[in-house]
C-alpha cells in the first residue's frame, strides 16, 4: 500500500502543484475584496456572491449573450466543418493542394482575426456592408458591429471562419477511420447513399462529434479575444459575454475578487454542461 | 544519459540567466523605463534621447520596455504586483490616481521643482501632475481637443464659417447631413470617446468644475442634461453616422477622411494620420464651440513620466525624467507626437495661425476657452471613463435610456467617488494608510 503511494507521488505532486494550487488560489480570491495594484486584500465572505445574484444586470445580460454566442458559433462551425470534411473525404482531384489551404485560419492569431474582420465590416474599408446591401440584408451599407440588435453576428462570423478547420480536421480523421468494407457490404445489400450516411457514417463518428462539440463549446464560451478586439462588448453591452465581462472586471476595473466570482459562475455552468454531454455520449456509444 | 546531461545544462543556464537578471535589477547604474503609447518612430526617438542621457552620465545605462497600449495597464500592474516595477514609467492621467492611491508612485517634490524648467513652461503643468498638492508626474505633452472640419463639404453645403456656438454646431451638423451620403458629425462612441460628453455637459453648464463644494457632481445639473440631449438628438436625427455609436478613434478618423462625416472632435496627435490621406487644403481646425455662457471647456488630457516608489535608484530616475523634458528633447518629442507642447514658445512654433493647428493655437490663447481636466485624482475614474460611460452612453444614444437617467447615473457614480475621496483626505489616519 505504502509503496503504491510512493510510486504515485510524483504524478500526484504534479497534479497538485499545476492544477489544484492555482485553481484553489483563484477561487479563494472570490472571498476577498482584492485590488491588484495596491495588493490590498480584505476578507468579505460571500458578499460578492450576493452581488452577482441580486444586483448585477450586466451579468444576466452577458449570460444570455454567452448562450447565443456559443450556440450560434458552434452550430455554424460544426455544420460547415462537417460538410467540408465530407467533401475532403470524397477524395476529389487536387485535394492535396486545397487541404492545407483550408486549415490556414486555424493558424492565424485571434487578435489578428478580430482586427481583420473589424475592417471587413467597416463600410469605409471593407466590402461586406456593400455585399449585404446588394443581397438585400441591409437597406444601406452600414457597420453591423454598431447595431446593438445584430452586432453579435460580427464576432460570430469571425469565430466561425476561425473554427471551421478544427471540426474539419477532427471529423476528417474520424471519417478516414471507418473501414471501406462496411460501405461495400452495405452497397451490396442495396443501401442508398443517404442511408449509408445515416446508418453507417453518423453512428460510427458520433463519439468524435460529441467530444469535439463538448470541447469546442467550452472553448468558445471562454473565447474573449475576438469580441474584445471587434466590439469591446459594445454597443451598450450587446456583445458582452461572461468571459469579456470577466476581462473588463479584472483588467479595467482591477477588481480581481469580483472577477473571480464571475469566473466561478462560468466554471460551474460549464461543468454542468460537460456532465450532461458526457452522459449523452455514454448512451450513444452503448447504442452503437 | 544524454537527456540527463541536457536537463542539467538547461537548469544551470536557467539559473545563471535568472541570476544575471536579478543582478541587473540591483545594478545601481542601470535604469528601466517602460513606455506604453508606442510607435516604432517614437521608440526610436526615445532610444536616441536615452543614448544622449547615457552619454551625459558615463557609466549609466537605460533599458526600454515598449508595451502595446491595449495591454499596457494590466502588464504594468503585473510588474508592480510581482515586485519587478520599472524605475520610470509612462503615466496616462487616468491611471495616475490608481497607482498613487496604492502608494506606488514616488513623490517628485524633493527632486524636481519648477525652477529647473524654462520660464515659458505652461503655468499649470505641475498642478496637472499633482494629487493633493504632491507632484507625481510631469506631462510630456497635452492631448487638447479641438474641432476639425472638412472645408470641401462645408463649401458644398453652402456653409461659410465653422460653428462658433453649440447652436451653430447643431445647425451646421443638420445642414451638412442634407448632402447625400454625408453626416454632419463624426461621433466617437466607443472607448476614448467619453470626453466629448464631459465637454458638452460642462460647456452647457457654463462651469468647468465636475463637482460643487459639497462634492456633488454637476453632471445632473439642467445644463448637463441639456448637453446630453443635444448630442443624443444629433445622433437620433441622423446628423451622425448610425454606426458611430461604437466608433473608436480609427473609425472616426477614417470616417472623416472618407467624407462620411464632416466634423470631428480630435486631439492634435491624430492629425498625422489625416495628413497622409487628405489634401491639407481640404480641412481645417477651429476651437470647440461655445456654450450659452459664452465659454467652452475643451478637454485636456496628458501623459507624463513618473518614477515608481519601488525604484531603488530614484535620484537617477528623476534625472532621466528631467532629461526627457529638457527643451531640445521636448521639442523633438512634440514635433513627432504632434501634441501641444508644455513650453509655450514651442507651441507657437509648431501650431501656426494659418495652418491646420489654428484651432488649437486659438484655444490656448483666447480667454473664452479654458481647459477641462478630468478628476484624475479619483481612483474610480479609469473605470468610469473606459467602461461605465462608454456602455451607458451608447445605451442613451440608442434610446434605451433617457439623457436624464444617464446624467443621474453618472452623477451618482461621480458624487459617491468624490465624497469618498473627501472623507479619506479629511481623515489623516486614512491618508497615512493610503500612503503606506
Amino acid at each position: 500500500m505504502n509503496k503504491a503511494w510512493f510510486y504515485l507521488a510524483p504524478t500526484l505532486l504534479f497534479i497538485f502543484l499545476l492544477v489544484l494550487v492555482p485553481l484553489v488560489t483563484g477561487i479563494s480570491y472570490a472571498f476577498y475584496d482584492f485590488d491588484l495594484i495596491s495588493g490590498t486584500k480584505e476578507f468579505v465572505g460571500f458578499d460578492q456572491f450576493k452581488r452577482i445574484l441580486s444586483e448585477d444586470e450586466i451579468f444576466t445580460m452577458s449570460l444570455v449573450n454567452t448562450l447565443f454566442w456559443t450556440s450560434s458559433s458552434l452550430f455554424f462551425q460544426f455544420t460547415f466543418g462537417f460538410a467540408l470534411a465530407l467533401i475532403l473525404n470524397s477524395g476529389f482531384k487536387g485535394i492535396k493542394f486545397i487541404q492545407p489551404l483550408l486549415f490556414v485560419p486555424w493558424a492565424v492569431p485571434s487578435f489578428l482575426i478580430g482586427l481583420m474582420w473589424v475592417w471587413m465590416f467597416n463600410p469605409v474599408t471593407g466590402p461586406l456592408p456593400y455585399i449585404f446591401e446588394a443581397i438585400g440584408l441591409m437597406d444601406a451599407p452600414e457597420n453591423i458591429l454598431s447595431d446593438p440588435d445584430h452586432a453579435m453576428w460580427g464576432p460570430i462570423t469571425a469565430n466561425v471562419w476561425y473554427g471551421i478547420p478544427f471540426f474539419t480536421i477532427m471529423l476528417l480523421a474520424a471519417l478516414k477511420s471507418i473501414p471501406g468494407e462496411i460501405y461495400e457490404a452495405a452497397s451490396i445489400d442495396g443501401v442508398t447513399r443517404f442511408q449509408a450516411f445515416r446508418y453507417i457514417t453518423v453512428p460510427l463518428i458520433a463519439p468524435t462529434i460529441i467530444i469535439t462539440l463538448l470541447i469546442r463549446a467550452i472553448w468558445i464560451s471562454n473565447f474573449a479575444e475576438i469580441i474584445i478586439v471587434m466590439t469591446g462588448g459594445g454597443p451598450a453591452n450587446s456583445t458582452q459575454i461572461v468571459s469579456t465581462y470577466i476581462y473588463d472586471t479584472a483588467y479595467q476595473k482591477m477588481d480581481f475578487g469580483y472577477a473571480s466570482v464571475l469566473s466561478i459562475a462560468l466554471l460551474f455552468m460549464l461543468m454542468l454542461y460537460g456532465l450532461t454531454l458526457g452522459r449523452i455520449r455514454r448512451k450513444m456509444i452503448s447504442y452503437v | 544519459m544524454i537527456k540527463a546531461a541536457m536537463i542539467f545544462v538547461i537548469v544551470v543556464l536557467g539559473y545563471a540567466l535568472s541570476q544575471a537578471m536579478s543582478d541587473k535589477d540591483h545594478d545601481p547604474n542601470n535604469l528601466l523605463i517602460v513606455e506604453v503609447n508606442t510607435s516604432p518612430e517614437r521608440t526610436k526617438l526615445l532610444r536616441g534621447q536615452l543614448d544622449s542621457f547615457e552619454a551625459a552620465n558615463p557609466g549609466m545605462t537605460v533599458d526600454v520596455i515598449s508595451l502595446s497600449w491595449g495591454q499596457a495597464f494590466e502588464k504594468i500592474a503585473m510588474m508592480v504586483a510581482g515586485g519587478k516595477a520599472p524605475d520610470v514609467v509612462e503615466m496616462p492621467d487616468f491611471w495616475l490616481s490608481r497607482y498613487v492611491s496604492a502608494g506606488q508612485i514616488a513623490d517628485m517634490t524633493p527632486y524636481i521643482n519648477e525652477d529647473d524648467f524654462d520660464d515659458d513652461l505652461e503655468a499649470d503643468t505641475f498642478d496637472y501632475g499633482s494629487i493633493n498638492e504632491t507632484l507625481y508626474t510631469i506631462p510630456y505633452g497635452y492631448y487638447l481637443r479641438a474641432l476639425i472640419y472638412n472645408k470641401k463639404l462645408f463649401a458644398e453645403a453652402g456653409i461659410e464659417k465653422p460653428p462658433l456656438t453649440l447652436d451653430d454646431f447643431y445647425n451646421t451638423a443638420a445642414k451638412l447631413s442634407e448632402l447625400p451620403g454625408v453626416s454632419g458629425f463624426c461621433h466617437h462612441g466607443g472607448r476614448g470617446g467619453p470626453v466629448f460628453f464631459y465637454w458638452i455637459m460642462t460647456t452647457m453648464n457654463g462651469n468647468v468644475d465636475f463637482f460643487d463644494e459639497a462634492g456633488n457632481s454637476t453632471f445632473y445639473n439642467q445644463g448637463a442634461i441639456d448637453g446630453l440631449t443635444l448630442i443624443r438628438d444629433i445622433y437620433k436625427n441622423g446628423y451622425a453616422p448610425k454606426d458611430s455609436v461604437n466608433w473608436g478613434l480609427n473609425e472616426t478618423v477614417s470616417g472623416f477622411y472618407s467624407g462620411t462625416c464632416a466634423m470631428l472632435h480630435l486631439t492634435p496627435d491624430s492629425l498625422a494620420a489625416l495628413n497622409t490621406r487628405m489634401d491639407p487644403d481640404d480641412f481645417a481646425s477651429t476651437p470647440m464651440p461655445l456654450g450659452p455662457s459664452g465659454k467652452s471647456f475643451p478637454h485636456l488630457g496628458y501623459i507624463g513620466w513618473s518614477v515608481m516608489e519601488q525604484s531603488t535608484k530614484k535620484a537617477a530616475a528623476f534625472k532621466l525624467v528631467e532629461h526627457l523634458l529638457e527643451r531640445e528633447n521636448h521639442k523633438q518629442w512634440a514635433e513627432l507626437s504632434g501634441l501641444v507642447p508644455i513650453y509655450k514658445e514651442i507651441s507657437e512654433d509648431i501650431f501656426d495661425e494659418d495652418g491646420i493647428g489654428a484651432g488649437w493655437l486659438k484655444t490656448t490663447q483666447d480667454d473664452r476657452w479654458s481647459y477641462m481636466i478630468n478628476p484624475n485624482y479619483l481612483p474610480e475614474i479609469a473605470e468610469f471613463d473606459s467602461i461605465t460611460v462608454v456602455q451607458s452612453g451608447q445605451a442613451m444614444m440608442l434610446g434605451e435610456k433617457t439623457p436624464e437617467e444617464t446624467a443621474k447615473m453618472w452623477a451618482d457614480f461621480l458624487t459617491a467617488a468624490q465624497k469618498k475621496y473627501i472623507a479619506e483626505n479629511e481623515n489623516p489616519e486614512n491618508e497615512s494608510k493610503a500612503n503606506e
